[in-house]
């Protein structure tokens, strides 16, 4: 089983997912990983009208997909999987390690609660707070391919890149 | 669920109505002026678009200016959808002035919600689907010369858009989320997104066949000095051979991830060296 | 010469312009702009041949979420003037429309990504003051400088490289011209398949080939061909919310664990 891409997108499922990126990884299965989108019943029932036709989507906790990752009869599949910031994100990686062939930090913490001030602009798609950018330090050292790239046709930005001079 | 839809109707007053009309029609400047580019996109779009409601509701400047640096966050979504949360964001406005322990964050926590997958519907129906079918049915007509042709094309993707972003509004503002669970409940969005697939795929079809053209002047000339053109075998063999086989082939390198700039240059490749060698 | 550069650089405003100026209407589309490039330059004829053309290579250059990948609008207007004003031909003054495509998406993307960026802390500072008016000036202030600047931009850009690219061209041997024409008339091929690529779905594939015959073979005209198409789908739809409303009476009735369900499904 692996996930030929976990990407970080603020906003989970939205047109550039449905229409493009869902085509590019050989896989119709796409898993949510984020504790929100499991018990808040707008995120939930939007998210699977959102999913395109023949694409299979599954919403589960943090924990949950951990699990599901790593749990036997889950071997044979590839997926696709989203969460919308990097703490999560670093979980999955250390929570299934040789699974995950890539994280995709293509657009983070635009409107997350922290106040502008305190929010560091590493460029327009990805701002990060403290922690989150804690994260990203720590995602930078563990040994999975990271990059932002948020269109297929884009460059490849390395994580390392991004953090220049934090 | 009628009833309960039109007894929600009709407790909507004549000023609620007018204030919607200019929610409704200012919805369609949203993306005009991308204040704060990619870290804001469209909020002041947003702004000046739920202006009506937030002078209604706001009752004090204090009000209304929180209200401004509620609203002044990212906020992305398609436009002919995004009046459904803005219906929405509107109604829950109306009840933090009703009701002063009404949480605010709800408001911002909705938008945040309701974004992404909202885009990936409207994106898919009308940059997919809607966008392709005008296209496929006005390319030949202006390809034989009729002015109405690009007009067309612009009533086509933008009436339906209007007719949509009016229901979603009032729906959004009188029904809220349990429209959400109702559509989700009657499985109607799979049935939709199903029924675009195949009117999709039907139109990609016949726009390859209409648009890719492909003839080779090359032709065999037999000992008694009759002529067969390659043309005409490779037309009995399949008709517009070519260009399917071209098609499908490029469909297949970008499931193996070539990217297209790619498959661009090759195409000018492979027509420069038929041409050199005389095939075309 | 100027004149033309002026015109040129309308059309693109008109169009660009106008597209995010009201409901994203897509007037940006080469379709539409080869209209407005040819009515604009005196030869309609021209403009539309070229943007229907143009449209169905192009047909693939989505702008979603706000990331593009090539800007076919600058593209198109600056084929319908080489190919009006120019001794350059049409067949290849579309082939042409494709690099410049990708030239002036790289240029946009520039101005609208980092450009733009800055203005964040203005719009918290004029919120902080509770000043709408303010807000909206800077909003249409945006629109306007947004859109002003890649229209200069390609202004000078065909002041200075309009007669440089016609003599390029025509320095170009004929026998390669006719390849150049000949991709013209295949690219649409690569455009198309992007947007292939987006609705394909395997169980579903059957209907591409049922297109291409309904055309090739019989030859109807799209108008036709969507008629059937909705024909076709609206009963298996109807069938489809029957199976739905099947399924549910059946898992109403099991009442098993959804969430075991679910994953089951998923995995199998």
């Amino acid at each position: 089983m692996m996930i030929p891409s976990l990407r970080v997108d603020d906003r989970l499922i939205h047109g550039q997912i449905a229409m493009v990126w869902s085509k590019e990884f050989g896989t119709n299965r796409i898993v949510v990983a984020n504790d929100r989108a499991v018990t808040d019943e707008v995120s939930n029932l939007t998210l699977r009208m959102a999913t395109p036709g023949g694409i299979k989507l599954l919403i589960k906790t943090v924990d949950d997909a951990i699990k599901l990752f790593n749990n036997p009869k889950a071997q044979g599949v590839d997926m696709f999987v989203l969460t919308n910031n990097v703490a999560d994100a670093v979980r999955i990686v250390k929570g299934c390690p040789g699974y995950v062939q890539s994280v995709n930090v293509a657009n983070v913490g635009r409107f997350d609660l922290t106040p502008p001030s305190e929010k560091i602009v590493i460029n327009g798609a990805i701002t990060l707070n403290k922690d989150e950018l804690a994260a990203l330090k720590e995602l930078a050292t563990l040994d999975v391919k990271a990059f932002q790239q948020i269109l297929p046709s884009d460059r490849k930005t390395p994580v390392s890149e991004l953090l220049k001079g934090q | 669920m009628t009833t309960a839809n039109s007894a929600v109707k009709a407790a909507m007053t004549a000023e609620d109505k007018k204030m919607l009309e200019r929610i409704y029609w200012r919805s369609f400047f949203q993306m005009a002026g991308r204040v704060g580019g990619q870290v804001r996109m469209h909020a002041v779009g947003i702004i000046f678009t739920l202006a009506p409601a937030l002078e209604r509701y706001c009752k004090t400047p204090e009000k209304h200016r929180e209200a401004l640096m509620r609203h002044s966050t990212f906020f992305n979504i398609t436009q002919t959808v995004s009046t459904f949360c803005l219906g929405l964001v509107t109604a829950m406005e109306r009840e933090a002035s009703e009701d002063p322990s009404f949480d605010v964050s709800a408001i911002t926590a909705v938008k945040t919600s309701l974004m992404g997958p909202m885009s990936a519907i409207g994106d898919s129906l009308f940059w997919g689907v809607l966008r392709l079918l005008a296209a496929s049915i006005c390319i030949p007509l202006a390809q034989n010369g009729l002015i109405v042709a690009p007009l067309l094309f612009l009533a086509i993707y933008n009436i339906p858009g209007m007719v949509l972003r009016r229901y979603l509004l009032f729906t959004g503002y009188t029904m809220g989320t349990t429209f959400l669970k109702e559509i989700a409940g009657s499985g109607a969005m799979k049935i939709l997104t199903k029924g675009a697939s195949i009117l999709g795929l039907i139109m990609v079809g016949a726009m390859i066949a209409s648009n890719v053209n492909f003839t080779t002047p090359l032709a065999f000339e037999f000992t008694d000095g009759s002529v067969a053109t390659i043309q005409s075998y490779l037309d009995t063999v399949f008709l517009g051979l070519v260009p399917l086989l071209l098609s499908l082939g490029c469909l297949w390198a970008q499931r193996k991830n070539i990217n297209t700039n790619y498959l661009t240059l090759g195409v000018f490749v492979l027509s420069i060296l038929l041409a050199l060698i005389g095939v075309v | 010469m100027l004149t033309n550069a002026i015109l040129c650089a309308l059309a693109y405003f008109i169009c660009y312009a106008g597209n995010y100026f009201w409901a994203q209407n897509m007037c940006d589309r080469p379709i539409v702009a080869g209209l407005v490039a040819g009515i604009l330059l005196g030869d309609i004829q021209t403009g539309l041949i070229m943007g229907a053309t143009l449209e169905a290579i192009f047909m693939g250059a989505v702008n979603i979420g706000g990331n593009i990948s090539a800007e076919p609008c600058a593209a198109t207007v600056f084929a319908v003037y080489m190919a009006t004003q120019s001794s350059v031909d049409a067949d290849t003054a579309l082939a042409l429309a494709v690099p410049i495509s990708m030239l002036s998406a790289f240029l946009f993307t520039l101005m609208n990504n980092v450009l733009c960026n800055f203005q964040a802390p203005w719009v918290d500072r004029l919120c902080e003051k509770n000043d709408t008016k303010g807000l909206y000036r800077l909003f249409w202030g945006t629109w306007f400088f947004r859109f002003f600047v890649p229209v200069l931009v390609f202004f000078v850009g065909i002041l200075a490289g309009s007669d440089a690219i016609e003599a390029f061209v025509n320095g170009i041997p004929v026998v390669i011209l006719n390849g150049i024409s000949t991709a013209g008339k295949l690219l649409p091929a690569v455009g198309i398949s992007i947007l292939m690529k987006m609705v394909w779905q395997k169980e579903l594939a059957g209907y591409f080939f049922l297109g291409f015959v309904l055309f090739k073979y019989l030859g109807l005209p799209h108008v036709a061909i969507v008629v059937i198409a909705l024909v076709i789908l609206v009963p298996i739809c109807l069938r489809d919310k029957q199976l739905l409303d099947l399924e549910k009476r059946t898992m109403n009735m099991a009442a098993a664990s959804p969430s075991t369900n679910e994953e089951e499904d998923f995995l199998s």
